[in-house]
């Protein structure tokens, strides 16, 4: 479904991700591990379409995004709950969620914001608040909400368990895994290596801008090296 | 009688939120000051005088159907200013703008000449009186009309698809595009309603005040006082702004000269500056 290819890319001249070759199918749950600046969220924004590509191709159901602007790759179907949530904190849930739904029309909207309630019924009880005065778990919360309104094929997460409690960390995986199995595709990126990795089919390592590993997510919690460099300081 | 000056600055008041609030919205989306904003206001003043003298059209139906032209013209001061890089955008487009400024208003001039002009309509001497208040005809008349725009102009920024989006990008130009809004299609339609408004605005004044090629200048300039008063990108805040400017103008009015007027907008403009350049508001929140 995304096939990442030799990619080199970076903020204007400076390059942060070298030789990046990834891929996640359809169906799948997918995460891409790694320490403080190793270039995670900088690999989900070059998906996105903010990074200069200086090498490479991103492919998304067999067409390039190369060069494509933001808003027209996640019209092609992906969504992105990006790294420190941003959600607009004063507008409220409801506008919010709405501006997730900005490429579908008028019953569809209806639909998903049905659907995204059921999911959070936090998010109904408060959609007329101020986006802003949500507590750390529930903007979060609708983050993922608001991600999950334009109806897409793969949802990237970036760190969504970021500062958060336990209690709303395991309602976010809960959550992920709840909507894998409904067919959505999943890029999940985490420093939460263990429970990322037993959660997904499939991780990638990512150290200084580069894939120094790759396999399934169980087998990769059994590496050595892995076990050695991030467990073993946890 | 200091209710009738409250009244006509609020009047006047109504008429500035037109202009300072198509200019902060245009700063809050494009992050740009359009420094040619009042020469807008002077193009429509200009262009409701001459319809009127012309073909007998009341400048409240000269600032509806000018609208095709200055949108036209509109699309044409973005497409300029489209045109700069984003990285440079912030001083360029400031260049920019003041250079189309000048374009327009010496252009006035050329043709018009720097003549003071105004509309004289058959219903300009006449007042309303409301118990002891008495207000002119053209002031009840363009206070009302800037009133629908204003609820008008409202409604499309609160309760509108495009207005969600318009204040998305306000605050979080990133983060909107990730949700699929295309920010150069928000930047202009941004633009498009701030050069609406300020053409609407002046087709309404031109029979409240004495239109000149460089009248503009004026109104750039109580337009930021407006826009600092209220905060940098902030509606509400123009609004409010807005209502002061053009009552505090109204209440010195008795105690100084006409012509002093003016000078009570920059005085303002410093104070703020000095002692709360974040505006009335804190700057906290934006659109
Ligand atoms: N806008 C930017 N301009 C230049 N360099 C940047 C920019 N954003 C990030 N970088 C650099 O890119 C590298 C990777 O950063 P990135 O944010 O992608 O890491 P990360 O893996 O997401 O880290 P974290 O776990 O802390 O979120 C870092 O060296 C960082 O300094
Ligand atoms: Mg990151």
């Amino acid at each position: 479904m995304l096939e990442i290819k030799n990619l080199e890319a970076g903020y204007k001249s400076i390059v942060v991700l070298w030789d990046i070759n990834l891929h996640v199918n359809k169906g799948e749950i997918v995460s891409i591990v790694g320490p403080n600046g190793a270039g995670k969220t900088s690999l989900i924004k070059s998906i996105l379409g903010f990074l200069d590509i200086k090498r490479g191709e991103i492919k998304f159901e067999k067409n390039l995004l190369n060069n494509l602007n933001p808003n027209k790759i996640v019209s092609r179907g992906i969504s992105c709950v990006v790294e420190g949530r941003k959600i607009f904190s004063d507008l409220t849930v409801e506008d919010n969620l709405l501006l997730g739904a900005y490429n579908l029309k008028g019953a569809e909207v209806r639909n998903r914001i049905d659907f995204v309630f059921e999911l959070f019924p936090i998010l109904k009880e408060r959609r007329k608040q101020m986006s802003g005065t949500l507590s750390g778990g529930e903007q979060q919360i609708l983050a993922i909400g608001r991600a999950l309104m334009s109806k897409p094929k793969l949802l990237i997460l970036d760190e969504p368990s970021l500062g958060l409690s336990p209690k709303i960390v395991s309602l976010i995986y809960r959550t992920v895994k709840q909507l894998n199995e409904l067919g959505i595709t999943i890029l999940l990126v985490e420093q939460q290596i263990t429970r990322a990795l037993k959660l997904s089919h499939r991780g990638y390592i990512l150290e200084t801008g580069r894939i120094v590993k790759e396999g399934q997510g169980i087998e990769l919690l059994k590496d050595e090296q892995v076990i050695g460099t991030y467990l073993g300081l946890v | 009688m200091l209710i009738e000056l409250i009244l006509n600055g609020l009047i006047i008041g109504c008429i500035y939120a037109l202009i300072a609030v198509g200019l902060t919205l245009i700063f809050g989306v494009m992050r740009i000051i359009n420094m040619c904003h009042g020469d807008l206001v002077m193009l429509g003043m200009y262009a409701s005088i001459i319809l009127y003298e012309k073909y007998s059209i009341l400048p409240y139906f000269s600032a509806i159907l000018l609208q095709p032209f200055f949108l036209l013209l509109g699309a044409l001061i973005y497409k300029l200013i489209d045109h700069i890089p984003l990285k440079q955008r912030e001083m360029n487009s400031l260049i920019l703008t003041l250079g189309v400024s000048f374009v327009i208003s010496t252009s006035v001039m050329l043709i018009f000449s720097a003549d003071y002009r105004t509309v004289t309509l058959p219903f300009s001497q006449e007042v309303l009186q409301l118990g002891v208040i008495r207000i002119g005809y053209p002031y009840v008349i363009s206070s009302a009309f800037s009133i629908v725009i204003i609820v008008l102009f409202y409604y499309l920024i609160m309760r509108t698809k495009i207005g969600r989006a318009i204040r998305a990008v306000a605050s979080d130009p990133e983060t909107a595009s990730t949700l699929g809004i295309d920010i150069k299609k928000i930047s202009f339609l941004t633009y498009s309603i701030g050069v609406s408004l300020a053409s609407i605005a002046g087709c309404i004044i031109s029979p409240i005040l004495y239109a000149y090629p460089f009248v503009g200048g004026i109104f750039i300039i109580k337009a930021f006082v407006i826009v600092v008063l209220g905060g940098m990108g902030s509606i509400h805040g123009a609004f409010l702004g807005a209502l002061l400017l053009g009552v505090g103008e109204s209440l010195i009015i008795p105690y100084f000269e006409h012509s002093m007027k003016d000078l009570f907008a920059f005085i303002l403009f410093i104070l703020f500056l000095l002692f709360k350049p974040t505006g009335i508001f804190g700057g906290k929140s934006r659109v």
